[in-house]
């Protein structure tokens, strides 16, 4: 036991936490609008990471241009994504879409290893690496921060949006009832291209500040399957669990990783899933989902 | 549907509908291929018998997949998980207890099975986008704690397997024989359990549930049953797979692995036994045939690819997943449904196509 660095291990659960709400945010929003689960969701963090990596050092465009670009770009992906292949899906219950992402997320792992080599790259934003000291060695980096203040700015944004907006009315609508949306007057397909194209802007985002708190690595997807706990945590139904659920899957995440080494870091988060699915399986946040025979 | 069942002929005695390949052509394409695949050691170089033990391998797994996702409509992704366990057993038992190659593999599988009946207990509570979670979560905490006890038991490089040899055959043969025979008996297990009550019973889960229980479906049991015959064809397989390359660990049983057996079906066909069979093909294919291809190009070219040839596998292997979805859901087996509808009907069949399709 190395309980030294518990108060550690709480703090820069956090800065985890921050990354793990946006990551549930792309599910979730995906999830509540088009009823897909998307299992690319760590290839999208990657690819948005990569591609600031690629406009910032290869192409050289100073930082709010990459930045702009790279998440242009993701936006552009989801929405092409949207109408070229997950459009044919609309409407099929089940695992065949699912299957789909899982191909996706094939084809652009093994494309940016492809383009980008298998080895780690570092990306720099126009910010000092340095970390604020609490007592002791209790620090949180610069990238730390940024990543809780996006996050923050993110989830906030994306509650009030799909609680107020037209938009946010219109994808709710949408996800409950296609035909009956459709038929009073709202463009169903729109508000899909729009979930795609939000979701894989917001998830490029991340990978981008993901990666330039650690490194940009092939990796890096790992984030996506752990980053589905806090959404089985909070409800998949439910936008607001995704933050409480994001806190809690973090703490407990690296609690175990001081306890039992790094190698549980996985298992750690799929055992909290576990545990949901077995207690409340509509999460502590979701309405009723699930029936029983 | 409509299309494929204007060639079926009906069936006038109770021995004729229980007679497997109904007509004469189905029994001689069963006779050929029985007799091509046990004659394969006389015509096969020893290239195309590994790349034939991968395929029979795959073809055990995909058979197992398609009985849960295509017949019984039950999403899982924990495949490896299973695999993982079979293999894992299949090691401890014959490395330290010295049983048999056979009783090992079958402990193997067994206790796949055991614990994919205790796995199919909470999928009567979660189902459909959550058993798939479910699953994904069950399948890295077996993995994790797999990698505890190999590190504990043998280290990192895993367990080393004996070379197996039957009866004077060199070895490749050997795991030829054993691995195709498995193989035809799985798949002789699901043409015909599809047929029985069974499969019926998980066709009909597959449908509605409710619907299922008013006909007298037992929707618990049956649920149960599903996960554990088809844990255990997965524990046999992996038991084969882990003694035949030689070294059981951790490392081959990845994610991907899982998610290329949902490939498999979904490229062949789900819910048909012989979609199991084409998508074990396909996708354990692929990647020689890539490399085959690939041995075409200009010298030049081929130099530069062999570097990145893995990603380029990969990529070509997942736009095959996309796009089989998006344009032939049903697979490659309706494909060939669709040849030979088209052939039967010649003279009618441009008429007949589209408003039979639907």
């Amino acid at each position: 036991m190395h309980l030294e660095q518990l108060p550690n291990a709480v703090v820069s659960a956090f800065p985890l936490a921050g990354v793990y709400a946006v990551v549930g945010l792309g599910w979730v929003v995906l999830f509540r609008a088009t009823r897909i689960l998307n299992f690319a969701t760590g290839q999208f963090v990657l690819f948005g990471a990569y591609l600031y990596y690629y406009f910032s050092e290869q192409v050289g465009l100073p930082f709010p241009l990459s930045l702009v670009c790279s998440v242009g770009a993701m936006a552009l992906m989801g929405a092409l994504l949207h109408i070229l292949f997950m459009r044919r899906m609309v409407g099929q219950e089940g695992f065949a879409p699912v299957i789909l992402t899982m191909g996706l997320a094939i084809v652009i792992s093994n494309a940016v290893t492809l383009f980008f080599g298998p080895g780690t790259q570092t990306i720099s934003l126009p910010l000092a690496k340095t970390s604020v000291r609490f007592a002791g060695n209790i620090a949180i980096t610069s990238g730390g921060f940024l990543i809780m203040a996006v996050a923050a700015v993110l989830a906030i944004s994306a509650i009030l949006m799909i609680r107020f907006s037209r938009w946010g009315i219109q994808m709710r609508a949408a996800a409950e009832d296609a035909l009956q949306a459709s038929q009073s007057g709202i463009n169903v397909g729109a508000v899909f291209v729009g979930a795609w194209a939000s979701a894989s802007a917001v998830l490029g985002l991340m990978g981008v500040m993901y990666g330039f708190s650690t490194v940009v690595t092939p990796d890096m997807t790992s984030v996506g399957v752990r980053g589905l706990s806090p959404v089985i945590v909070g409800g998949m139904a439910s936008i607001v669990g995704v933050v409480p659920g994001a806190i809690a899957v973090a703490l407990i995440e690296n609690i175990s990783v001081v306890y039992f080494g790094e190698s549980v870091r996985d298992a750690a988060v799929m055992v909290v899933i576990l545990a949901m699915l077995a207690i409340r399986p509509t999460g502590l946040f979701g309405g009723r989902l699930i029936g029983r025979v | 549907l409509a299309a494929a069942s204007l060639t079926v002929r009906p069936r006038r005695t109770y021995r004729q509908a229980a007679l497997l390949p109904e007509t004469l052509a189905k029994r001689i394409v069963v006779v050929a291929t029985l007799a091509g695949v046990l004659t394969g050691p006389l015509y096969l170089s020893p290239y195309a018998t590994a790349i034939a033990i991968a395929i029979g391998i795959g073809v055990i797994g995909a058979v197992a997949t398609n009985l849960i996702i295509g017949v019984a409509d039950q999403p899982t992704i924990g495949n490896a998980a299973f695999m993982a366990i079979g293999a894992f057993v299949a090691a401890e038992a014959v490395l330290y207890w010295h049983w048999p190659m056979f009783f090992a593999v079958v402990l193997g599988g067994a206790v796949a099975g055991f614990v994919g009946l205790l796995i199919g207990i909470p999928a009567l509570r979660v189902r459909g986008l959550y058993l798939v979670v479910a699953t994904l979560a069950l399948y890295y905490v077996t993995i994790y704690a797999f990698t505890q006890y190999q590190s504990r038991r043998v280290g990192s490089a895993g367990f080393l397997m004996p070379r197996l040899s039957i009866g004077g055959l060199t070895s490749d043969h050997s795991w030829y024989f054993v691995v195709m025979g498995t193989a035809l008996l799985c798949v002789f297990v699901m043409r015909n359990l599809v047929r029985l009550r069974y499969g019926r019973a998980w066709f009909a889960l597959a449908r509605d549930e409710i619907a299922a229980s008013v006909l007298g479906v037992n929707v618990r049991q049956q649920k149960i049953l599903v996960f554990g015959v088809t844990s255990f064809m997965i524990g046999i397989q992996g038991a084969l797979f882990g003694y035949y390359i030689g070294v059981v660990s951790v490392d081959p049983f990845t994610f991907d692995l899982a998610v290329s057996y949902v490939a498999m079906i979904v490229i062949g066909g789900q819910g048909r036994t012989a979609g199991s069979v084409l998508g074990a093909v396909f996708v354990v294919g692929l990647p020689y045939a890539v490399t085959q291809l690939s041995g075409y190009l200009p010298s030049s070219t081929a130099q530069s690819l062999q570097r990145d040839l893995f990603n380029l596998q990969g990529v070509i292997y997942g736009a095959a997943i996309v796009l089989f979805l998006v344009l032939e859901p049903r697979g490659l087996i309706y494909i060939w449904d669709r040849i030979k509808t088209s052939v039967g009907l010649w003279p009618l069949s441009r008429k007949l196509e589209r408003p039979i399709d639907g």
